[in-house]
């Protein structure tokens, strides 16, 4: 397939697919998210909304999930020194 | 090979081609996109409303069910907006 793409359009096409996978990496963060906080927040569906407690709930999830992987991070770089 | 999917490329010039097989993928993705969801929907709903589940779907379990679906997206707004926002503060 890529034989019949001369050089600078296959560079363009995988400048392409780069940006496109970086795209699929945050949804795929967002579904994996979604499914973690859901499981941490909502303990029934009585309602078909989030009400202002749950919202709260999915949006620290989220925060401090990330904040806990900064975290993790810096403190494993603070152990090498 | 000339072809991408079921789109025959043979017969269009180059510009034409990166646009079909750029837009092939912007539907692979959306499709991969939405499977993930619906995967996702089922998956948690099905925990949230049939912990107890009986002989066949009752009114009961599909009035839960209908709720769950319009919640979790509602979820999965939530999240996207503070996840995306958190990102771009990040990038500052």
């Amino acid at each position: 397939m890529s034989g019949n793409f001369d050089e600078a359009t296959q560079r363009e096409l995988s400048a392409f697919v780069e940006q496109e996978s970086a795209k699929m990496q945050l949804q795929s963060n967002i579904h994996e998210f979604t499914g973690r906080c859901w499981e941490t927040c909502i303990k029934d569906a009585k309602s078909n909304q989030l009400d202002s407690r749950e919202k709260s709930c999915m949006e620290n999830c989220v925060g401090r999930f990330i904040d806990t992987s900064v975290f993790i991070v810096k403190r494993l770089q603070m152990n090498q020194h | 090979m000339s072809s991408f999917g079921n789109i025959d490329l043979s017969n269009i010039n180059t510009p034409q081609k990166v646009e079909e097989v750029k837009n092939q993928v912007r539907k692979e993705m959306a499709m991969a996109n939405a499977q993930e969801l619906i995967n996702n929907i089922n998956k948690h709903c099905y925990k949230t409303c049939l912990s107890n589940p009986g002989p066949s779907l009752s009114s009961s379990d599909e009035g839960c069910l209908g709720r769950c679906m319009d919640k979790f997206l509602a979820s999965w707004d939530v999240v996207s907006r503070a996840y995306i926002g958190r990102v771009q503060q990040e990038n500052k």
